[in-house]
This record gives structure tokens, C-alpha cells and sequence, in this order.
């Protein structure tokens, strides 16, 4: 009833995340999903991340109309949020929205986002998503979550064919948060062949293969230069790498 | 009677503003125990364009999350500093990049126009660190959040090992901070 993710989430900030995470159960459709969670978040109930830091909310959105429902639904939500921004911050690739949301005068950050193609990449079979359903317990009180989140290694994917992680690794940016991530993953999978297929494919969907396998290998070859001592290249990466 | 802090980091996309919001938020809220809300927002060049962060410290529940009256803002750019010195409060402090931001604003506030990213290139050998040299100086130049503070929320950002630089530019923004004072 405690699940061991919520350890790396401020003892303050607790109660607001999971009165959130209890509340977007309810505004998400399940028959047909209006946005699903991305980011870190997924990767951090999923076991990849075991660290403490602020973390964000982000959702991704099917398209425009279905948030812009979801906002107006926002109106009868017992949230209490305040938005950020006075309007959605458009610009050529991703269209995003920020927002404070709380239950209890402990804020959250919750973004809104609208990104060409990309709710797609994320819910193309139903294999891709798997709903997160936990019961928490927390002063008391039982909230149920059951939400439909990013599949980690999708999120994964996106961030290694990223421009802005190819960025980050030529200037050896130890503080990239992507970077970060990616690593905590692999770490974890990387003798898995699953992995690797999977990631293969859905590289192939974005038209990124060559992008995934170039970004990826060079990620694991300048592991050390950016201080991740303990990644080591396992020889299933490389051979699924340089196929 | 409790305290409530307004920060405002401003610049463009890249220089690691965002970050350091993030870094100064979870040094209050995380390891000060403070309360601490911390907002992000792009221009209409996502990531690419002006990107602000707003960070708000105080020892009392915070009512509201938005930065209204600014004890601190830090420009890394002229359109940022212009935008956004008029929120600023009375005796509040704007603290400038002197590299990008030429045209030091003027009102009641006080002014630091030092050059940051020509700092951390020549003292800690790296201008990206220019954001963690920032971080020092905010964190000098308000005590609002503890240096003990700062220094866990960075070594809870970097890999293991790596925490020397970043902890070296942010003592470095720190002793600028005391030579201004």
C-alpha cells in the first residue's frame, strides 16, 4: 500500500502527487485515451529511477480538442490549480502547457502536452501502454491509481534519438537529466534481448534506426566521460547495436 | 512571522536555467525542509528560445505558487532582463550576466552585473557550469537556502564521481557573491 517509488518523492509533496495521480485516473478515458503520461514519471514508478528530486507530471495529449477537454474538465476537479502559463506555448515541434496542481498547499507541477505524432508512437498497441494500477495509503486514507503510462522503453527510444541528448553527450553535459535516464535503463536491461528488439522496432517507427544505433553506441562509449563509471558495454548491446 | 522568497531565472534555452531552478527548489524543499514550488516555462521557441524558471521558498505553507514580487532575478540575457525587471520588488536584487546583458536595468533594486559565464570558463574551466556558478552566487547573495543545502541538491544531480566540478563552480559563484558584498 506503500509502493517504494514514492520513497524518492519528497515526504512535503506526498500526499498532493498521489491525490494527483488518484485524480487523473478519474479525467482519463481508458476506451479511448486522451492523453497518457510521459517523461520521467513512468520511469520512476517502473523501478528505473531510485533517486530523490522534484519530479514533474507531463502528459502527452491525443490532440488539441481532447485537451482543451480535459482542461474545461479541469473546472470540477477538487484540484486547486494554478496555471503558469497564460496560454499554450506553441512552437514548430511540441506545444506545451504548465500548471501547479494541489490538494493540500504542497504544489505539483503538471504539464500539458501536444506533440506531432508522438501520442501515436506512444499508444500504437496496446502492448506499448500498460496501465500502472496501485492502491497507496497515506494518512488514512486509500487512493486508487489506475492510468495508463508510457512504456519505458519508448520513452528511452525518444530520448536517444533526441537532438538535444546528441547535444548534451557532445558537450558532456553530466548534469543531463536524459542522459540519466537512459543509463538507469540500461543498466537494467541490457542483457535482455526483449530490450533490444523492442527498441529496434520502435526506432524504425520514428525513421531513427540509424539514429538510435549511432546515438546509443556512442552514449555507451563516452559513458565514462561523463562520469558513469559502472556502465559497461554488455556484448549483447554492441552486437544488437552494430547489426 | 514566516518568510516567502520570489526567484526568477531568465535566459535562453541551453544555458542550464532551468536546472539550476530545479537545483535551488530541491536544496529548499528536499534537504532545508523548507517549502518550495518551482515552475518552467519555454518561450515560443521551445528549448531553443527564452526559458524562464520561478522558484518560491518559504518556511510557511506557500498559498500560491506563482512569483508575484521578485526578491531575485537573474538575467543571462538582455530580452530576459528587460522583460522581466519590473517585477522585481523594492531592495530586491537583479543580478546580470554581464557577457549577454549590457544595458544594466536601473530602479530600486540592487544591481550585480558580473560576467558569470566568463567566470566559470576561466576559474572552473567549463562555461556550461556558468548556471551552477549562478546557483552559488543567488545562494550567497540571499541565504535563503543553505550552502550545506545546495551542495546535496547538486551531488543528487550528478553521477557519482563527478560532483567535483559542479561543486567547485558553485564555491566559486559563492566567493564571487562575497567579493560584491
Amino acid at each position: 500500500m506503500f509502493p517504494e517509488w514514492l520513497n524518492y518523492v519528497n515526504e512535503k509533496t506526498q500526499l498532493s502527487l498521489v491525490s494527483i495521480l488518484h485524480e487523473l485516473s478519474h479525467l482519463q478515458d481508458k476506451r479511448d485515451l486522451n492523453f497518457i503520461i510521459i517523461g520521467a514519471f513512468p520511469l520512476l514508478i517502473r523501478g528505473y529511477l531510485k533517486y530523490k528530486v522534484c519530479w514533474d507530471v507531463d502528459l502527452l495529449f491525443k490532440n488539441g480538442e481532447r485537451l482543451k477537454q480535459f482542461m474545461e474538465s479541469l473546472k470540477t476537479s477538487v484540484a486547486r490549480i494554478v496555471n503558469y502559463d497564460d496560454d499554450l506555448m506553441i512552437s514548430e515541434n511540441i506545444t506545451s502547457f504548465h500548471a501547479a496542481w494541489t490538494f493540500d498547499h504542497t504544489w505539483f507541477n503538471v504539464d500539458y502536452i501536444l506533440r506531432k505524432n508522438y501520442f501515436e508512437y506512444y499508444t500504437r498497441n496496446k502492448t506499448d501502454i500498460i496501465p500502472y494500477e496501485q492502491s497507496v495509503t497515506l494518512n488514512d486514507r486509500t487512493y486508487c491509481i489506475h492510468l495508463f503510462v508510457a512504456h519505458p522503453w519508448d520513452i528511452i527510444v525518444e530520448k536517444i534519438v533526441s537532438p538535444r541528448t546528441k547535444k548534451e553527450l557532445n558537450l558532456k553535459i553530466d548534469m543531463s537529466v536524459d542522459i540519466r535516464h537512459i543509463f538507469s535503463v540500461y543498466g537494467k536491461e541490457k542483457d535482455n534481448l526483449q530490450f533490444w528488439d523492442y527498441c529496434l522496432e520502435k526506432s524504425r517507427y520514428l525513421q531513427a534506426e540509424k539514429e538510435f544505433r549511432e546515438n546509443f553506441m556512442n552514449l555507451l562509449k563516452f559513458a565514462k566521460d561523463l562520469g558513469y563509471d559502472n556502465v559497461v558495454m554488455s556484448p549483447l548491446s554492441i552486437k544488437m547495436l552494430k547489426q | 512571522m514566516g518568510f516567502r522568497k520570489e526567484f526568477r531565472l531568465s535566459g535562453s534555452g541551453g544555458q542550464g536555467l532551468i536546472l539550476a531552478g530545479k537545483i535551488l527548489a530541491e536544496a529548499a524543499a528536499i534537504y532545508d525542509g523548507k517549502n518550495a514550488t518551482q515552475s518552467q516555462s519555454y518561450g515560443p521557441e521551445a528549448r531553443g528560445g527564452s526559458s524562464r524558471s520561478e522558484i518560491i521558498v518559504s518556511d510557511e505553507e506557500i498559498d500560491y505558487p506563482k512569483a508575484v514580487n521578485i526578491d531575485l532575478l537573474l538575467a543571462f540575457t538582455q530580452e530576459a532582463c528587460d522583460k522581466y525587471k519590473r517585477d522585481v520588488r523594492n531592495d530586491g536584487i537583479v543580478l546580470v550576466d554581464s557577457g549577454y546583458v549590457t544595458n544594466v536595468p536601473k530602479g530600486n533594486f540592487k544591481v550585480y552585473s558580473v560576467p558569470i559565464t566568463e567566470i566559470a570558463e576561466k576559474k572552473v574551466g567549463k562555461a556550461l557550469v556558468a548556471n551552477i556558478v549562478a546557483l552559488g552566487m543567488m545562494t550567497e547573495l540571499t541565504k535563503v537556502v543553505s550552502k550545506e543545502a545546495v551542495e546535496s541538491a547538486i551531488r543528487s544531480r550528478v553521477p557519482k564521481g563527478t560532483e567535483e566540478l559542479n561543486l567547485k563552480a558553485f564555491a566559486v559563484g559563492i566567493e564571487t557573491a562575497q567579493k560584491l558584498q
